[in-house]
């Protein structure tokens, strides 16, 4: 039976975000921070992770820097080992960390822009899960939310390297949910459409950012914070019966056809 | 031989295996010449003697297509040979499907990422500038049921085929103004002789009772599909995800 008491509230929770010193991931932190979760915020970048640092401090949260890169697989989950024992536990990952998907031709992707697409956003998502699984399962109870993109729905017209990356992201969810059910680890992913972000903006135009938020159903782009409402609902306790499915948070661009 | 893949030239890659085997048969039955990639050389050679043994064309392409400059230097090879390539079945993969989450460690991650993903992705590579050039072309991503519904365990390999229908969707897009189709077909359980093995007739049988249809998917079935994809029948098909999951019937009450 649901339990009543079960609210967004995260309270005593450990959220580990990765890639939160972008927009996107420092929204997540901020937001589960104030929601009552410690947060561990990852980035590659010294100064972005300070920031979201100090942002999160600056609210009266709870937060520890990770500055990483997420596809040096050892020395990640070496990080997490020591975060862990650091605060006790990791009951949240947000596998977040990702590279820009800007429009790059096919012909255009060498084999190391695509090796570090597939290095940054499949394997660390991979082995980030896999270093706080173990502590997960031996505590009956864990949250799982990888972040995707509204390519993989639909595709879009470059950079399919990215594509393809992040809807292998769309395959370890399901996988996951169903693995990890038993033990009690939730796992879901959110799909955003043209979030509006650091990324983005360096890849688009303001004029065309415009113009595209207005030919979405609802008329607006997606902003960092309508993601981290979705991101904070399956970390919370009101979605715990929630698993191995897809949010997609995109404005309506993508109606899921029968 | 004439019929409906007749004067295309097709490329399968790990046509060595049971279901490339099949698509190899099928397509030069149809009129297709056939390119046979296979890591294993006596497993292409075997899928070349038995479409010729048909009366069909084959020529085998012997490499492991997580080389990438091998696999690209090949296929151009091949191109440059017969003059073009008109159909790209990206069907070569590994199995690992059973395994448990905390096992698979970096170098099995590698491994199937770099086959199923790297490959595609670079075999593809190596095709699209002579059909975009011709304004023709087909490209048949083998995915799996498993990328859509999950499975316990294996999950680097429902993680690698997810990104078989991501890379669908993008190219789709990408090249479907140059005349290039690209879908994707998402086979569920084949019982293979690996999986005969593993899990015993007694249990495939009990599967096959379960299901709608009262039988699993035999490699034959996919083959007709993968064969649908790359003929002129399917030239308005594209971005498409044909899942051939059997269903379980449905609970009574």
């Amino acid at each position: 039976m649901p339990d009543r008491t079960a609210s967004n509230d995260l309270t005593g929770r450990v959220a580990l975000i990765t890639g939160a010193g972008g927009a996107q991931g420092r929204s997540h932190a901020l937001l589960l921070a104030e929601r009552g979760a410690q947060v561990i915020v990852q980035d590659i970048r010294d100064d972005a992770t300070e920031e979201t640092v100090r942002q999160v401090r600056g609210q009266g949260g709870t937060a520890l820097p990770m500055v990483c890169d997420v596809a040096d697989i050892p020395d990640y989950t070496g990080r997490i080992a020591e975060a862990e024992r650091e605060l006790g536990h990791i009951d949240i990952i947000v596998n977040n960390a990702g590279v820009s998907g800007k429009r790059l031709a096919f012909e255009d992707i060498n084999q190391e822009i695509f090796g570090r697409m597939t290095s940054v956003v499949i394997k660390g998502a991979f082995f980030g899960t896999q270093a706080v699984v173990p502590g997960m399962k031996a505590r009956g109870y864990g949250k799982i939310v990888n972040i995707s993109s509204g390519a993989p729905l639909r595709g879009m017209v470059s950079g399919s390297h990215y594509t393809g990356a992040k809807a292998a992201l769309h395959g370890l969810t399901r996988s996951w949910a169903l693995e990890l059910a038993p033990f009690g680890i939730r796992v879901n992913l959110v799909a955003p459409g043209f979030v509006v972000s650091d990324m983005t903006r360096a890849n688009h135009s303001e004029e065309r950012m415009r113009e595209r938020g207005r030919a979405m159903p609802l008329g607006r782009h997606v902003e960092p914070l309508d993601m981290s409402y979705a991101v904070a609902y399956l970390a919370s306790a009101e979605s715990d019966m929630v698993t191995g499915q897809e949010i997609p948070v995109n404005a309506g661009f993508t109606i899921v056809p029968w | 031989m004439t019929g409906q893949l007749s004067g295309k030239i097709v490329l399968i890659t790990g046509a060595g295996g049971t279901l490339g085997h099949s698509h190899a048969c099928l397509m030069a039955a149809r009129g297709a010449q056939v390119i046979v990639q296979d890591i294993r050389a006596d497993a292409a050679t075997a899928t070349v003697d038995a479409v010729r043994q048909s009366g069909g064309e084959a020529s085998a392409l012997v490499c492991d297509v997580a080389d990438v400059p091998t696999l690209t230097e090949l296929i151009q090879a091949e191109e440059a040979r017969l003059g073009r390539i008109d159909v790209l079945v990206n069907n070569a993969g590994i199995s690992g499907m059973t395994a448990a989450f905390e096992d698979i460690d970096e170098a099995n991650f590698d491994r199937m990422f770099d086959i199923h993903f790297k490959g595609s992705f670079y075999a593809a590579r190596a095709v699209i500038p002579g059909m975009k050039a011709r304004r023709s072309g087909k490209i048949i991503n083998i995915s799996s049921a498993r990328a859509g519904y999950g499975a316990i365990g294996g999950s680097h390999y429902d993680g690698a085929k997810g990104a078989l229908i991501g890379l669908t969707r993008a190219w789709a897009n990408e090249f479907g103004g140059f005349g290039i189709t690209v879908n994707a077909v998402a086979p569920g359980l084949v019982p293979f002789d690996a999986t005969r093995r593993r899990l015993g007739e007694d249990v495939l049988a009990k599967r096959a009772a379960a299901t709608i249809a009262g039988r699993l998917i035999q490699p034959a079935d996919v083959s007709a599909l993968v064969a649908f994809l790359a003929s002129h029948d399917a030239d308005i098909i594209n971005g498409q995800v044909y899942s051939m999951k059997q269903h379980d019937k449905p609970h009574a009450g």
